[in-house]
């Protein structure tokens, strides 16, 4: 049985799509680090979520686009720097699978950057010679000319991977305002809460004020099997303030 | 699972260029690759193709017409997602009316269901559509029989005759009655340790870890918790406004990593483990967790909820049966589970459960335990001195034994070693129609998921008790046995 078919949802919590991205690879490692140290970052009425009292969860995300994408370069990636936050339900939208806010995007490629910067509003970081390394699904390497970004390792050796349609949300402190912005995603990708190496973080310029050194364990993962796609659609944003 | 097959198995659509010089013309973009259009919908029937694929993954599921795709949209969503908004009305509770609601409308809102009767093995209940069942009872947590034995009812009576219905007061100020004396002395001879130690009751067992622990720890000190701590330690580390660390479940080394890291600052530290693990039914390594304790100088609590009265020689829990019992700072017990009953108490040295009964907020803006209940567990202490008590914990330790060996050989039940028995089935989304399932075979058990477990680790947990016959328990493993082939989950899957 196919579910309503997601590409008729021309609008998303009243907002009109910008963009279709295809992603060819697609990972999520989220972290858990203390909860006063991410707190302050957030604007209001922002507040991270919780897994368990006192500690909040980051993510870090990582993309790498379908050759005939915005830019044109062949591979242009794209790292996201996150804090999971409460959702704010009142959006007419499903059930928002996950809410986050922006504290920064990066990317190899300036035409993209300004891209997401017009509309996403998303604040940009261009990394020069940003590369990465991807083995086996769940396994990368990135890096850039300054050294090593991160490095994700899955350590569950049967990933189960579903079919997904899911939405979300971000707000975003542009320097043109605060700003709220809903996607899509659907793929056949592998969530999971894996118990041992997931890898590491390395101390970079993309992670600001976060010393990756308070960075805890990983809280989750998301991947998708290698090889293989997702849709990514995004909408305007609307902005708060 | 085997039912899940990776994405590469139906491979990438995105075609190298001199793949798409066949196409039709608009197909192709400039330079003769595939538009980027194209490619949108290429992607997309790849997708809906792998979850077609995906929807009748293995023979035991097309067996049963189990589709997957197929479950409603309320299976896929999680409690935490409905649990806050930022938003300035209070939309998550709108949000999670609609969810319930369309559980409802589907017939398969199985949680809440009102007993008609005791926590008896077998119950009557009855659903909210009407639809009446009697379940083999695995979901409640009367482990040793006394919340229905004819003695500790009789002895309830006695006490609501006499003191009335309720304290109708704080136990610092009015409510204190000469009966809750005699549960705390019952409860130190339990223990064996009336010459040092004193007891604080809490009319509800939630509230002696968020009254005692902030009464213990104060913000600027540490709490150090097992990642499997339940919420109660969780809700009154956070009360303490003290420093909250995790440790990885049962793992002392861990434990040692997290203490030796907080070590320069020199400040009071609190552990706080447990006796038996609620989800997953394991003992907490306490000789292990004592020493590295001791070492560190550092405080321990223990939560005893679902081990006393059962586990140790006596009944004295975990802490009895790893010898510790004199080493640990606060004992926590809950009289929700061995005896049946509701409340609870600290148990520590003295000077420290006189102090919680002033400083514990939650204790001492609440009324004091009912007589009723205080009469009961007074009795239940009595029982379970004789012989009666021994042999109900032989009882409960043979039928867990022999339900774990029943289900063992065809379910995953992780690590249980004890009365908590955990059938992993895994997804997340199979929770209300799973419960549905088990409840309408005639079994009741307590359903866990994902962010209460980890995500992919959802379980039913069953509670054996004394009280189960072999009969019952033979016939809730076969029920087990039927959801695990309906549903998948039979063998040992991944973790």
């Amino acid at each position: 049985m196919i579910p309503a078919a997601p590409e008729t949802a021309d609008t998303l919590a009243g907002l009109a799509p910008t963009e279709d991205y295809i992603i060819d690879e697609h990972l999520n490692n989220m972290y858990e680090i203390d909860a006063a140290r991410v707190a302050r970052l957030l604007p209001s009425p922002l507040s991270p979520k919780e897994p368990r009292p006192g500690t909040a969860i980051i993510n870090i995300g990582y993309m790498k686009f379908d050759a005939t994408h915005i830019g044109g370069l062949a591979d242009t990636i794209e790292l996201t720097f996150s804090i999971i936050i409460h959702p704010d339900l009142a959006l007419d939208m499903p059930m928002p699978r996950i809410s986050v806010f922006d504290l920064q995007i990066a990317s190899n490629c300036p035409v993209f950057l300004a891209h997401e910067d017009e509309y996403q509003k998303l604040n940009g970081m261009h990394l020069p010679g940003l590369a990465r390394e991807l083995q086996a699904p769940g396994h990368l390497r990135v890096w850039d000319d300054a050294g090593p970004i991160l490095e994700f390792r899955n350590p569950n050796l049967s990933p189960i991977y579903k079919y997904e349609y899911a939405t979300g949300q971000y707000v975003s402190d542009h320097p043109s305002g605060l700003h709220q912005g809903v996607f899509s995603w659907e793929g056949i990708g592998c969530e999971q809460q894996p118990v041992g190496d997931c890898g590491r973080l390395y101390s970079h310029r993309f992670y600001q004020d976060i010393d990756v050194g308070w960075v805890g364990d990983c809280y989750l993962q998301m991947f998708l099997a290698t090889p293989g796609q997702a849709l990514f659609r995004s909408f305007n944003t609307r902005r708060l303030r | 699972m085997s039912d899940d097959r990776p994405a590469n198995e139906t491979g990438s659509i995105a075609a190298p260029p001199s793949a798409a010089r066949s196409e039709s013309p608009g197909v192709l973009g400039r330079d003769g690759a595939l538009s980027i259009d194209e490619k949108r919908r290429r992607v997309r029937e790849m997708l809906r193709n792998a979850q077609q694929a995906m929807a009748l993954p293995a023979a035991r599921a097309t067996a049963v017409g189990l589709d997957f795709a197929a479950l409603p949209t309320y299976a896929k969503l999680t409690y935490d997602m409905a649990s806050t908004s930022t938003s300035i009305e209070h939309a998550e509770s709108r949000r999670f009316a609609t969810w319930l609601n369309d559980i409802e409308a589907d017939g398969a809102y199985s949680f809440e269901v009102p007993r008609l009767g005791g926590q008896t093995p077998e119950v009557d209940v009855e659903r909210a559509d009407g639809l009446r069942l009697r379940l083999l009872n695995f979901g409640s947590y009367n482990y040793l029989g006394y919340s229905t034995h004819p003695e500790v009812i009789a002895a309830a009576k006695a006490a609501l005759d006499r003191y009335g219905l309720g304290a109708a007061s704080s136990p610092i100020q009015s409510g204190t009655l000469a009966l809750h004396r005699e549960l705390e002395r019952a409860l130190l001879e339990h223990y064996g340790l009336v010459a040092t130690h004193g007891v604080s009751l809490f009319s509800s067992g939630y509230g002696v870890n968020a009254g005692a622990i902030p009464a213990f720890i104060k913000p600027g000190q540490y709490v150090v918790l097992d990642r499997s701590a339940h919420v109660s330690i969780q809700e009154g580390a956070q009360l303490s406004k003290a420093k909250i660390l995790y440790f990885r479940h049962n793992d002392p080394d861990n434990l040692d990593a997290m203490l030796a890291r907080v070590a320069s600052e020199q400040v009071r530290v609190l552990v706080c483990t447990e006796g038996v693990f609620s989800a997953d039914g394991d003992f907490g390594r306490l000789r292990e967790m004592v020493a590295i304790c001791k070492r560190h100088g550092a405080a321990i609590l223990v939560d005893e909820a679902h081990s006393i009265l059962v586990a140790g020689e006596h009944g004295r829990g975990v802490c009895e049966a790893a010898g510790v019992l004199e080493d640990i700072d606060l004992i926590v017990v809950t009289f929700s589970k061995g005896f049946g009953a509701v409340g609870g108490a600290l148990i520590a040295r003295r000077d420290l459960a006189r102090y919680v009964n002033w400083y514990a907020k939650c204790r001492m803006f609440s009324c004091a335990l009912d007589p009723a209940v205080t009469g009961g567990m007074i009795a239940v202490l009595g029982l379970v001195r004789t012989a009666d008590g021994a042999e109900r914990r032989a009882r409960i330790r043979d039928n867990a034994a022999m339900f774990r060996g029943l289900l063992s050989p065809y379910v995953d039940i992780g690590a249980s070693e004890s009365w908590i028995v955990p059938v992993f089935y895994y997804r997340d989304e199979l929770t209300f129609v799973l419960n549905d399932f088990l409840q309408r075979r005639g079994l009741d058990g307590s359903i866990m998921q994902f962010p209460a477990v980890p995500k992919n680790e959802a379980r039913v947990r069953l509670f054996v008790t004394a009280e189960h016959t072999h009969e019952q328990l033979r016939r809730a493993a076969r029920i087990i046995r039927e959801a695990a082939d309906h549903f998948g989950f039979a063998g040992k899957g991944p973790r």
